[in-house]
């Protein structure tokens, strides 16, 4: 067995090479303390240690970028756990359970959980990828643009159950969300969407900016209104040991672990779906197979456990038509192909042959630096916690420094600050009138994949909708989006009716 | 105490981060060339002192990558560092140079996607008029025709000319995919007016996602780059038809050109040019010209870019504006600024 062999030779330079082992101790250290702060997202962590690989060769390039990308993915997680504010938009799903854990002083723990499972879910996506990438790859190509769309369906459908009781609400902001998205160029004629003339926004609302905007402004707004409250300044944060949980409790949420593995890893596969989607489709899913739904939102594990097991596990998926049909499924993944490309290395069927020992070495190297991840996370995130026991007018301000600077740094626009401030404005307002704000940005991520793919597959059926209908994929999604919106009505039913039965009673 | 401590030592990493942020590498006169004329400039314009930036494209797409390998080696060549933005597009880039100070301290190094976002008035800007071309450092590898290996066999067609025939008998039948605003959309256009292929355009955003839906079999036909293609070529999942152009590539010589075919071509090739702000004094971009051609001509670059199928390829500034004038008068000849 070849792959074996190359496997395990890649496993022996890495583990008896000084140079490899410390440039993905470092790069992993990097990529999470990059990852860890709001306003800088996982493709600023790769462009920012792009540039240090021209003069490298191909195995320590691919150290250096997928060390960086590893780290960035995971390390979003502390700042959404601690802050309430994601790193990345693949960890906002961590947000809903991440932030009330820490509210009621379970931060370390929330935040070891989700490391601990970040690694469990990136394992089983590089196994599946070391082994079964040409034919993962191969998935990828059954879906067209009706089943984008019915994913990105979907996927909205479950975002406006995020609300809760009240599906309209969630509508609203989705719907809000989505409206964002239209501001910038049209995907058929090109022409500026919704700029009001100003040429800064004629190239759209960059994801960073409004990322920031809708979740740390309305935190820094919340603190100034709360001046007062004295409580509000300080978190309490109990000891914990270890990773803040037992093997044996691990084990059983073994179920959600793997599920969400499987996911991730195939929400991955699907270029342009993106992990954000994987995260809230994981999420969801777990919500809806969970025996006490009504925990999820108020500091359930298993909350955090579904969305950074998927979007970790979404790595190794993402990779998949990276290498085996050398095309982009991300961001992230442009920043690597291209990084191969200038390094002589052309992905597509034949890398596996053509390349073999410097792809199993990128397998290898995922893997440790997934081993690295999950040893390091751990270390700096005592340093973390601590920071959050400083009082947090204190924390805000750098915080707020952070964000306003990912937000220009996007595009060094002084809009993008603008939209920043103006979001969370908005963001604000809407909390205080109960609406919740991550809809509004998972619908502006998800307009992008339901407009593009609606049009490319009107396009190809010549305008014929029912076309989707020909397509399984796209109509077993379809009625899953169906039935989770129906879902959602019918609870906003029944709570409407028992909230008007005890006002009755009341009175 | 303790808190006053701790937020003591964060407002100071705080400022060393700005301070950081804004230092400025130490001129390194060794680095600089040994152009006479250059010292020359140098000392009567003092310049540069400052870094320069340069406005690319978005992160990860072919131009960005090749504007970033550039910039490594451009700044072996000059006294100050060499930063580059990524921007959300090339018009965004362009843009943001016209508006910066023409102090030779920004520029833009982008291709005539540009200039095709002009003429099909998606900019708020002359591409040619409203900017000062200081010359051209590459040119791309150019477009290539293709089916996959499924369709060649169900519809019999094995040669280009074949195909053209194919899609006169069967008018609309066949998807050819393009994308607005985008330089795929010269060649395209071009097969279906000049070389006569009667297809459906179909609009597909981003090349990666052009290539899956071909590689898929949505799309029948595949107007795009080599490196797209070369491995399906090379497995035998995709049949290379021809490239574009008047003269083979010289990355595939043994594939025929639609020029050699008898087919009229335009010309489309991927110019990288680089834009200053129209009233940068001339002294700098005469300067400037010099370190590009002195770049250009650097083994690292050509073997750099050729790695990603773009070959180094040098024009002075004048030169440039006139062959970018000409590209543009092409698509306005071609309909291209005709709404779809």
């Amino acid at each position: 067995m070849a792959s074996f062999q190359y496997f395990g030779a890649s496993l022996a330079t890495i583990f008896s090479s000084p140079k490899f082992l410390l440039l993905i101790f470092a790069f992993t250290a990097l990529g999470i303390l990059l990852g860890a702060l709001p306003g800088v997202s996982v493709n600023m962590a790769l462009i920012l240690s792009l540039p240090l690989t021209y003069s490298m060769n191909s195995e320590t390039a691919m150290a250096v970028l997928i060390s960086c990308y590893i780290g960035a993915l995971s390390g979003g997680l502390i700042s959404a756990i601690t802050l309430n504010i994601p790193g990345t938009t693949s960890s906002i799903a961590t947000t809903f359970d991440g932030s009330p854990m820490a509210l009621r002083g379970e931060a370390g723990r929330a935040c070891g959980i989700g490391i601990l499972t970040s690694f469990i879910g990136g394992c089983f996506s590089y196994v599946l990828l070391m082994f079964l990438a040409p034919l993962m790859g191969k998935v990828a190509l059954k879906f067209g643009g009706w089943e984008y769309f019915a994913i990105g369906m979907f996927s909205l459908a479950m975002i406006i159950s995020i609300a809760g009781d009240d599906v309209w609400k969630g509508i609203l902001a989705s719907t809000f969300g989505m409206a964002l998205a239209m501001t910038g160029p049209d995907p058929v004629s090109g022409i500026a969407r919704y700029d009001f003339g100003i040429s800064a926004l004629s190239g759209g609302i960059t994801t960073t900016a409004l990322m920031c905007g809708i979740f740390a402004v309305p935190e820094l707004l919340k603190l100034a209104a709360n001046r007062e409250d004295a409580q509000a300044e300080d978190m309490e944060v109990e000891k914990f040991k270890g990773y803040g949980i037992s093997a044996r409790e691990l084990l059983l949420h073994w179920k959600n672990i793997l599920r969400s593995s499987i996911i991730g890893t195939y929400v991955g596969v699907l270029p342009g779906v993106g992990a954000s989607s994987a995260s809230l489709i994981s999420y969801m899913t777990a919500k809806n197979s969970s025996k006490h739904p009504e925990t999820f939102g108020k500091g359930d594990i298993d909350g955090i456990i579904a969305s950074e097991t998927a979007n970790n596990a979404c790595m190794g998926g993402a990779m998949t038509p990276m290498l085996a049909l050398g095309i982009p499924g991300s961001g992230a993944t442009a920043i690597l192909l291209s990084a191969l490309t200038l390094h002589n290395v052309q992905c597509g069927p034949l890398v596996f042959t053509k390349n073999a020992s410097l792809i199993y070495f990128i397998f290898a190297i995922c893997f440790v630096s997934n081993l690295v991840m999950v040893i390091v996370e751990r270390v700096v995130l005592k340093g973390y916690i601590k920071v959050l026991t400083a009082p947090r007018r204190i924390v805000m301000v750098f915080v707020m420094m952070m964000c306003i600077i990912g937000a220009y740094s996007a595009r060094n626009s002084y809009t993008d600050i603008f939209v920043f401030i103006i979001g969370g404005v908005i963001g604000y307002a809407m909390k205080k009138a109960g609406v919740p704000t991550a809809p509004i940005l998972l619908g502006y991520i998800l307009s992008a994949i339901i407009e593009k793919n609606f049009i490319h597959a009107m396009q190809l059926s010549r305008g014929n909708y029912m076309d989707m209908f020909t397509r399984p994929i796209a109509v077993v999604f379809l009625i899953l989006a169906a039935i989770s919106l129906f879902d959602s009505i019918r609870k906003t039913v029944k709570a409407s009716k028992v909230r008007k039965a005890a006002e009755l009673s009341q009175s | 105490m303790k808190k006053k401590l701790l937020a003591l030592i964060m407002a100071c990493a705080m400022f060393a981060v700005l301070f950081v942020g804004c230092a400025e590498k130490s001129p390194d006169t060794s680095a600089v060339s040994d152009n006479s004329n250059n010292i020359d400039t140098e000392k009567s314009l003092d310049y540069p002192k400052l870094a320069i930036t340069i406005n690319g494209s978005n992160s990860g797409s072919t131009v960005d990558t090749n504007v970033r390998a550039f910039a490594q080696i451009l700044a072996k060549y000059l006294p100050v560092n060499v930063i580059v933005n990524s921007t959300a597009s090339q018009v965004d880039s362009y843009r943001d140079t016209i508006n910066a100070e023409p102090d030779g301290y920004t520029m833009s190094i982008t291709t005539a996607n540009v200039t095709l976002c002009d003429v099909q008035n998606i900019t708020d800007f002359d591409s040619i008029e409203d900017v000062t071309f200081v010359g051209n450092i590459a040119k791309g590898g150019g477009y290539w025709v293709a089916i996959t290996k499924d369709f060649s066999e169900n519809h019999n067609i094995s040669t280009f000319n074949e195909l053209v025939e194919y899609s006169k008998s069967h008018p609309q039948e066949l998807n050819i995919a393009t994308s607005y605003g985008t330089l795929n959309e010269i060649p395209v256009t071009s097969l279906i007016q000049d070389c006569g292929i009667d297809a459906t355009e179909v609009s597909i955003g981003a090349a990666g996602e052009r290539t899956i839906a071909f590689i898929a079999g949505e799309l029948d036909i595949f107007v795009g780059t080599w490196g797209s293609i070369s491995q399906y070529v090379e497995s035998g999942d995709v049949i290379c038809l021809c490239s574009y152009g008047d003269e083979r590539s010289p990355f595939t010589p043994d594939i025929p050109c639609t020029g050699e075919l008898g087919y009229q071509t335009v010309k489309c090739a991927t110019y990288y040019t680089v834009t200053m702000p129209k009233e940068t004094p001339a002294e700098i971009v005469a300067y400037m010209q010099n370190i590009l051609e002195e770049t250009v001509a650097d083994q690292e670059c050509i073997d750099t870019l050729a790695a990603n199928s773009t070959e180094a390829y040098f024009m002075s500034g004048e030169e440039t504006k006139q062959t970018m004038s000409a590209l543009k008068a092409s698509m306005l000849e071609m309909g291209l600024d005709q709404s779809k």
